[in-house]
């Protein structure tokens, strides 16, 4: 039995050396895990404070809505706003908005005696929109009719409300029949006079007002009334266009180099192209498609142009796409098929596509979501920064829309952001925000598609 | 090399002579030789390429109608290739080629004559893998898929075919509550009940079955050995197994391969009792393999 006694003292050194190692290395172990943590919390926060910068800088500019005219143009500046409404005599007034009285000659005390009465307030009545009066003097109205429009001065009303002393503008009568105004009677309406007086007033158009937002603006000089909504429409009729040309080509191509090519050096050849065209720059595309597209095929700087350009420059990511989908698929699946007899466009199409459809869906959605934010290639080839018009669409011409001129989102924050003025910085950020939504969204959508057909397919 | 030995001293050996009378009696009560059977299919001199390697060496058996037959032999002795070139399968990968005939019966079609639509003989030949392979579609599409592919578009009919297969399948009553759902829920057993439901339902003329119980547990395994047993006299099976005591449960002839050679074909109870190759006797014995 004797041999059997582990030499003891030996035995302790060695268990000792060994913990020691041990020890070492979970000390490695450790270290690396801190680094980790430390270098994701840091690329964390650091993406924090760039999506809360652009939050901050343009998330109030999304939901500012500004007053226009039905054709999508802002009152000039002598039109008169205000709620059109019949008159206890029956003719047609117009209730003009509240101003707010501000100016250094004004002197609360003199105001609080007039508080509630008929005033005339001196000073030019601002421009609509604005709801600021500087006001060089008030005085009480004098007794008698009132006096007639005029843009130096306001009849008024002088109330205390919340945010200091208030006009509320007298009634403004119109040189027009209950008739004529009865459609938009009860509603804010912008009037331009025909003189820059009279009583009543005669104008010379008058058109009802609708709240207009960032997304249905057209872009302006003006950046507070500058919107996105023709550079979302291209964005959105040119990344159609290009999602209709590139999947489908892309799709058949991928599954035609998988299911039907020989393998041979020419497929081989392909295959290494097709994985070098993905990563050719977008702006070679662009240069390419004007040579071709604009300058050798005369399509002009349309969205045709724009959407044949960007297929090409997604065509080789939903090829790749579709042949690892497709690659994933058991080749037992596919000998299932053959063997129950089935041809080979019929394995294709009972199998092989529906069981890749979710990879395929994933790859054309994350290629197309980068498309949407490419700008070098449309900018090559003439997309243009200032469109103040939609593509028309017409049962006539069911194509024509893609003849048209077009701008997309990128485009117009590169045009806003090169502007000098702060305030179209903001549009900047806004609309890089929603493009950013935008992209989200796709992912967001190809991750839930992913989700759901894979889970059907398994093998 | 220790094959190789075995393999080059069994081909010097003449064949075993007269084995024990016993076994034979028996034998003959149950069934004749191969060669006094109708036939449904017949090898002749089937040679057979993987690109430069040639994987059957001057292949000759005969398939006896509505019987079951076993190809057995170790891993690598071209049984499966075999097996696929029933239904060409070999032709779905580039650089295979085949020499010699395989004739169906009673048509005398050639299967592997590149005349033949390798789809018609697909169509007439169905298989069953060694992993359970079925489509990751509902248990009912999944049986109908050979119905649906033969044109048939009749509601009832397909509905009434497809419970016929998977009755003949023997799985019928697990999964007639529940057809519509995903066949992946199927336990392995099951999947495999379903591909060979998925074979039957369009009524082939032959099935192979390529070591379908490889991937199964024992309890699954003498479920579908006892399917194999049921269906033995309505149609024709040639089965390829690398488990010697399945091709015996089974089958009632059994072919052993070896190096790409057909070594001998025979009885299974010949085959298992007085093997007349002694290489087969060495394979059987678990000498080697």
């Amino acid at each position: 039995m004797a041999e059997n006694v582990p030499p003891k003292a030996s035995s302790e050194t060695a268990s000792r050396g060994l913990r020691r190692m041990i020890r070492r290395r979970k000390i490695a172990d450790g270290v690396f895990a801190a680094l980790g943590i430390v270098l994701v919390v840091a690329s964390l926060s650091v993406l924090v404070a760039l999506f809360g910068r652009l939050a901050a800088d343009g998330f109030g500019r999304l939901w500012e809505t500004h007053e226009v005219r039905p054709n999508g143009y802002a009152p000039a500046r002598f039109d008169i706003i205000g709620v059109l409404r019949r008159g206890d005599d029956g003719t047609v007034i117009l209730q003009r908005d509240s101003l707010v009285i501000s100016g250094e000659n004004i002197d609360a005390a003199k105001l609080a005696p007039l508080e509630g009465k008929a005033v005339l307030a001196e000073g030019r009545i601002p421009s609509p929109g604005q709801r600021v009066m500087e006001v060089e003097g008030v005085s009480a109205l004098p007794e008698g009719p009132a006096p007639r429009y005029s843009r130096q001065n306001l009849a008024a009303v002088l109330r205390r409300g919340e945010e200091g002393w208030i006009l509320e503008p007298v009634p403004l009568r119109l040189d027009v029949t209950t008739a004529e105004a009865e459609p938009l009677l009860g509603r804010r309406v912008c009037l331009t006079p025909a003189r820059p007086y009279g009583d009543p007033l005669r104008i010379e158009s008058m058109d009802r007002l609708v709240r207009q937002t960032f997304f249905g603006a057209m872009p302006s000089r003006d950046p507070a009334r500058a919107g996105i909504k023709s550079a979302i429409v291209g964005s959105i009729l040119v990344v159609g266009l290009t999602m209709l040309l590139a999947v489908p080509v892309g799709v058949a191509a991928g599954v035609y180099l998988e299911e039907y090519a020989r393998k041979n050096w020419l497929t081989a050849a392909i295959e290494i192209n097709i994985a070098n065209l993905a990563g050719v720059p977008s702006i070679v595309w662009g240069l390419m498609a004007l040579g071709l597209l604009v300058y050798q095929l005369h399509l002009g700087r349309s969205i045709l142009t724009g959407g044949i350009t960007l297929a090409l420059l997604v065509l080789p990511m939903v090829i790749m796409a579709t042949r690892e989908s497709v690659r994933a698929i058991p080749g037992s699946i596919r000998e299932a098929s053959y063997a129950c007899g089935a041809s080979r466009w019929q394995t294709v199409w009972h199998h092989i596509l529906p069981y890749s459809l979710g990879g395929v869906l994933t790859g054309s959605i994350i290629s197309l979501s980068r498309a949407i934010g490419e700008t070098a290639p449309l900018i090559t080839v003439g997309a243009l920064t200032y469109i103040a018009f939609l593509p028309e669409f017409s049962l006539s011409d069911p194509l024509g829309w893609a003849r048209s001129e077009f701008t997309v989102m990128p485009i117009q924050m590169f045009n806003w952001v090169s502007r000098p003025e702060k305030e179209f910085n903001q549009n900047a950020a806004a609309a890089g925000l929603v493009l950013l939504v935008l992209t989200l969204s796709m992912n967001a959508v190809a991750i839930v598609l992913r989700y759901r057909l894979r889970r059907k397919i398994q093998w | 090399m220790v094959n190789e030995r075995l393999h080059m001293e069994a081909l010097k050996d003449p064949p075993m002579v007269t084995p024990p009378a016993v076994t034979r009696t028996a034998a003959v009560r149950q069934s004749p030789h191969p060669q006094s059977l109708p036939l449904k299919a017949e090898v002749r001199n089937l040679s057979f390429w993987y690109g430069g390697h040639q994987a059957l060496k001057n292949v000759s058996l005969t398939i006896p109608l509505n019987r079951v037959t076993a190809i057995i032999g170790p891993s690598g002795c071209g049984k499966s290739t075999l097996l696929r070139c029933f239904n060409r399968m070999h032709d779905l990968y580039p650089h295979n080629r085949y020499a010699g005939e395989l004739l169906l019966y009673p048509d005398n079609l050639n299967i592997i004559s590149s005349d033949v639509d390798p789809i018609e003989v697909r169509m007439r030949i169905s298989m069953v893998f060694q992993k359970p392979n079925p489509f990751p579609k509902s248990i009912f599409e999944n049986v109908a898929y050979g119905l649906r592919l033969r044109g048939l578009r009749n509601r009832g009919e397909l509905a009434a075919r497809v419970e016929e297969a998977l009755r003949r399948a023997a799985l019928w009553d697990e999964v007639k509550d529940r057809l519509h759902d995903t066949a992946n829920m199927l336990s392995g057993g099951q999947q495999q009940r379903l591909c060979i439901a998925r074979s039957l339902a369009s009524s082939p003329e032959l099935l192979l079955f390529d070591e379908p119980t490889s991937a199964l547990d024992p309890i699954a395994t003498s479920h579908i050995e006892q399917l194999i047993h049921e269906l033995r006299n309505h149609v024709t099976i040639v089965i390829v197994t690398h488990n010697m005591q399945q091709a015996a449960r089974v089958s009632d002839y059994t072919a052993f391969m070896y190096l790409g050679e057909l070594i001998e074909i025979d009885r299974t109870d010949h085959i298992f009792h007085t093997p007349s190759n002694r290489l087969t006797e060495q394979y059987i014995s678990g000498r080697f393999g």
